[in-house]
């Protein structure tokens, strides 16, 4: 073979190596953003004991957190199984929903100490942020 | 480079892209998997302690 045509060949490689990249990297890219969501929740379920446990939150208001918690941990249990079956839709639903209950998370602690809030809004911004950054080019 | 030529090196990256595809697509997916699993493993454990909490 000339090298002309194997540059031709490799060409064609090339460019069948990048369409076959290209269309598994976004669920990749999703798959991993639930994981990092899992710990993100994870993490807010952790500070908002540790908020309890010192005293700066009361009983009541981290029980008011607790169903917040369950949603998104469900919809982002949701989220991870609908990639590996590409369910495209149920992506899309479920990062939808995680922001609308977050939202609703939020609001849960305006009434809380601006200190406490700020330790709190860490956890829950880090959700957030992971969502959002993931939406890109899914939810549209 | 004649018509023939052409003809089989396209059908050879067909053949590679076929390849590629395959293996791209099992791999990914048993990484995809493995990466959902893991997350789900945690969910699973904030709900589990979510629940036990509002239990006890």
């Amino acid at each position: 073979m000339t090298p002309r045509r194997s540059r031709v060949v490799v060409l064609l490689l090339v460019c069948a190596l990048a369409s076959a990249c290209a269309t598994t990297s976004g669920l990749k890219r999703v798959a991993l953003a639930a994981e990092g969501i899992a710990q993100g929740l994870e993490t807010l379920q952790l500070t908002a004991d540790a908020l309890e446990a010192s005293g700066s939150i009361t009983k009541a208001q981290r029980d008011a957190l607790s169903p917040y918690i369950i949603q998104l941990a469900q919809a982002d249990k949701a989220l991870a199984l609908a990639v590996v079956s590409n369910d495209a839709g149920t992506v899309r639903g479920q990062i939808v929903a995680m922001l609308g209950v977050l939202d609703q998370a939020v609001a849960t602690t305006k009434a809380w100490t601006p200190e406490t809030r700020a330790k709190i809004a860490l956890a829950l911004e880090v959700v957030r942020a992971t969502l959002l950054v993931v939406s890109v080019g899914v939810t549209s | 480079m004649t018509a023939a030529e052409i003809q089989i090196a396209v059908q050879a990256a067909s053949y590679l892209f076929s390849l590629a595809a395959q293996h791209a697509d099992a791999q990914t997916a048993a990484e995809l998997r493995e990466i959902s699993a893991r997350a789900v493993a945690i969910t699973d454990r904030v709900i589990a302690r979510e629940q036990a909490r509002t239990k006890g």
